[in-house]
């Protein structure tokens, strides 16, 4: 944000020298002394957006924690796929790390060739959470999800919803309910989640598909949005009345949602794997740093490198088909 | 008064040391880069546009407005002194400034533009502080429909209003249009026309092709011409206007700061459009225009005034909609976007900071203006001895390590050395690069707003006409294409503003 990227870019190339100098002698590529040197971050989207301020945050604490320094990068581009390929071709020692999304990940490989795939990535575990909030005016007259469900079946197509962009997991998650459950919304992409927002305030469209950032928690929390289901799996915790989608019906429905992952190369050594996850776990408990994240943007619970890699995977299996056949 | 007390929060911010600076710092540049012939607001601000990327949004955004309307000061300083305009607004002072400065007026030509200026910039701020919140709690309404029509008009308008051929404009702004659709498909997210590369997923970047076509484009044209030296320097005199030229002058500042306003907030308009204008109005206003073109002082104080109420008129499109009016805004667009700030009808309640601060940093950054023009046009006029050829190795290194740490990455290198490649023959066969770049920016926009609008429609045309506001923008463009066919039809346009425009920058 206000960090100087030109002085960041310059730091980032002088400690790859570092490191690539340590590397060269044996130094840093001993695992039992993890971490002996700088560790390089790769965020894989603009600075001040949600990876970069919850990576930036988890960076400041893990550096502390394992006593050496973080050298935090923006990689930004092609759906953050540009910096989570930089991490994936790195040296697998777990000094270049990358905070990327659970998308960039698994779905962008599959539609996309960017040189990678899910195989090539090690989940260390989820930093932030983006859960999909069904969002609509409060005085819309859809007080509940099965209202505006029953508004779309008596109309197919007649309710436009904003998504933050066609290949958002909100907006895969309409086109999904129309396929698999005959319930059609039109869905109407925009770039980003804010113009959706806009959108929605100007009544140019009936609802809203969004994620918990900034702008819709403002409309939210001053009572201009109603939040009527969530595309997680579970219910969240700072929001337990609100339904899932899952428990109004859509069973299959629980991939609406954006995570915001810590990452390395496939072949790190497995205890270099834990130092990370358990620190990154500490940073999550941290207060200092749920401060700067924002609760609601936290999972109830830590899901670690095997969980996250799971779902990842199972994801990748169920949304494969219809990712390649709308966006490949 | 809820904007009194947000103009006083926006003081707040700008009345740090840091912001200070940076707008003293802003309309230093801006005044020299005026004062510069060749190097105008569009490249200085393309090629300081890296630099903003560390700072807060705020002083970027100040400083950069800064360079912008400050250069329509300094631009006065060479075209009085000279008759070379140090940027295009200030052509048509270049026609009365020069001859009051062969009869030994210099002083009060400089005088009054200072003081037009300022008095421009003043009214236009007030305008803005007025019109701009309300308009933003309006523009929240706008949905795709009203963006399609708005951005149609904003194209149309760009490429008539260009100062060259239209012919040559239409042409750069169909390139500006073929480029937008490059990355990924807005509605349905597939990517397309990328060669397969990774760096135009995402499209190509806006920054990277305004730092091409302006900032390299203009190093490499002027160290071609880096040999020519300029003519003898004129005598400045004594800096004050008498009592008769104030009286001369009134009106043409008063109509001057009333046009410019307006003027600026069209699209394609700002600047030079606004100076031309004024100058055509007062000249046809007067009961002695056989006088403009050989020293009346009106021709002077009128243009400058209204080149300087439209610099700062045309923020307002770009804060309350997020549509850029000129190539200026459209890079300062780039500046926002690169803070992560999207400028949108949410600006002003997001990021008030920002806005007020803006505003607030403009009204001191015309009071420096006026200060530090009247007694420093002499230190200025030094200026014209710099060799722009010496800075211009300098100034592509750094552009280069600039739009580098735009995304870290080389592929944006390629693409604005490709784009200043493009940018360098454009100048040279007489093609302006704004209507590319304004074509790029508003096609992106139209493309995704009209896709949307046809989601939101069910695929029917009709809600470009049933809905108020878009069908009454509907009817403008229709009109402006009418009335140019018109124009051309009956080839009877020698007297119209935009004419005398290009004639004039066809001179130049």
């Amino acid at each position: 944000m206000t960090k100087s990227r030109v002085l960041a870019a310059f730091a980032a190339g002088a400690s790859l020298l570092v490191v690539t100098a340590c590397g060269d002698s044996g130094g840093a590529s001993s695992s039992d002394e993890f971490p002996s040197d700088d560790v390089n971050m790769i965020i894989s989207y603009a600075a001040g957006g949600p990876t970069d301020v919850g990576g930036r945050a988890i960076a400041a604490f893990m550096e502390k924690d394992l006593g050496t320094t973080f050298v935090v990068e923006n990689k930004e581009g092609a759906s953050g796929s540009v910096g989570t390929a930089d991490v994936v071709r790195s040296e697998p020692d777990g000094y270049t790390i990358g905070m990327t999304t659970a998308s960039a990940a698994g779905r962008v490989p599959l539609i996309e060739d960017v040189g990678y795939d899910l195989e090539d990535v090690q989940a260390i575990g989820v930093g932030t959470f983006g859960p999909g909030l069904i969002v609509v005016p409060s005085d819309s007259g859809y007080s509940t999800i099965d209202h505006l469900i029953e508004a779309a079946k008596a109309t197919p197509g007649g309710i436009k919803v904003g998504t933050a962009g066609a290949s958002s997991p909100q907006h895969v998650e309409l086109i999904r309910m129309a396929d698999e459950y005959d319930v059609e919304f039109t869905p109407v992409p925009f770039q980003g989640e804010a113009p959706a927002v806009t959108a929605l305030l100007g009544d140019n469209v009936d609802a809203c598909f969004c994620s918990n950032a900034q702008t819709t928690m403002a409309q939210v929390d001053a009572g201009e949005f109603a939040v009527l289901a969530t595309g997680a799996p579970n219910r969240l915790g700072w929001a337990p009345d609100v339904p899932t989608l899952a428990e109004s019906g859509f069973e299959s429905l629980i991939y609406g949602n954006s995570y915001f992952i810590l990452v390395a190369p496939a072949e790190v050594p497995d205890d270099v794997l834990a130092t990370l996850e358990g620190s990154l776990e500490k940073a999550l408990q941290d207060p200092a740093t749920i401060e700067v994240i924002g609760e609601v943007r936290l999972l109830d619970e830590f899901m670690g490198a095997e969980e996250l890699q799971a779902m990842m995977v199972d994801e990748q299996e169920t949304l494969g088909p219809i990712l390649t056949e709308l966006l490949g | 008064m809820d904007s009194l007390t947000n103009l006083v929060d926006g003081f707040g911010v700008i009345l740090t040391p840091a912001n200070l600076l940076y707008v003293l710092l802003g309309v230093m540049i801006g005044t020299v880069i005026g004062v510069l012939p060749g190097l105008g607001p569009t490249a200085t601000i393309a090629l300081l546009l890296p630099f903003t990327y560390s700072m807060e949004p705020t002083s970027a955004i100040v400083m950069l407005a800064g360079v912008y309307y400050g250069s329509m000061y300094g631009g006065t300083i060479t075209s009085v002194l000279l008759r070379i305009p140090g940027e295009a607004a200030s052509a048509v002072t270049a026609i009365d400034g020069y001859e009051m400065t062969k009869a030994g007026r210099a002083g009060p030509a400089l005088a009054i533009s200072a003081v037009g200026s300022f008095i421009g910039g003043t009214v236009a701020i007030i305008g803005l502080i007025l019109i701009a919140p309300s308009l933003a709690g309006f523009a929240v309404r706008f949905g795709p429909p009203e963006y399609v029509t708005l951005t149609v008009l904003g194209i149309v308008m760009v490429t008539y209003l260009g100062t060259k051929s239209t012919l040559k404009s239409v042409i750069a702004a169909a390139i500006g249009l073929l480029l937008a659709v490059v990355g990924t498909d807005p509605i349905a997210g597939t990517t397309r026309f990328t060669l397969g590369l990774p760096g135009l997923f995402s499209g190509i970047d806006l920054v990277a092709v305004a730092m091409g076509l302006f900032g390299v484009s203009e190093i490499l044209y002027v160290l071609e011409r880096s040999g020519q030296s300029h003519g003898k320097i004129g005598e400045v005199g004594r800096l004050t206007f008498s009592r008769e030229d104030w009286k001369a002058s009134r009106g043409p500042i008063t109509r001057g700061s009333l046009l410019g306003f307006p003027i600026g907030v069209l699209p394609g308009g700002g600047g030079v459009l606004s100076s031309i204008a004024s100058y055509g109005i007062e000249k046809r206003r007067s009961k002695h225009p056989e006088e403009f073109g050989k020293g009346a002082i009106e021709g002077v104080a009128g243009p400058e005034t209204a080149n300087n109420a439209s610099s700062i008129s045309a923020f307002i499109p770009l804060l309350t909609l997020g549509l850029p009016s000129n190539a200026v805004l459209a890079l300062i667009l780039g500046a926002l976007m690169a803070q992560n700030i999207t400028p949108g009808p949410q600006l002003i309640t997001a990021h008030p900071e920002l806005f007020w601060g803006v505003i607030a940093s403009m009204l001191i950054g015309n009071l420096i203006l006026l200060m530090l023009n009247w007694p420093m046009v002499g230190f200025f006029v030094q200026l014209l001895r710099v060799r722009i050829g010496i800075i211009g190795g300098i100034a592509m290194l750094i552009t280069l390590v600039g739009v580098y740490t735009l995304n870290n990455s080389t592929f944006d290198m390629w693409v604005m050395l490709i784009m200043g490649v493009l940018g360098y023959f454009m100048r040279k066969f007489g093609f302006e690069p704004a209507p590319l770049v304004l074509a790029f920016v508003l096609g992106a926009i139209l493309e995704e707003s009209f896709r949307q609008s046809m989601l939101l429609s069910d695929g029917s045309m009709a809600i470009f006409a049933t809905r108020p506001i878009s069908a009454v923008l509907s009817v403008f463009v229709l009109l402006f294409i009418a009335s140019s066919i018109w124009g051309a039809v009956r080839k009877d346009k020698k007297h119209s503003i935009i004419d005398q425009a290009k004639e004039l920058a066809g001179e130049d």
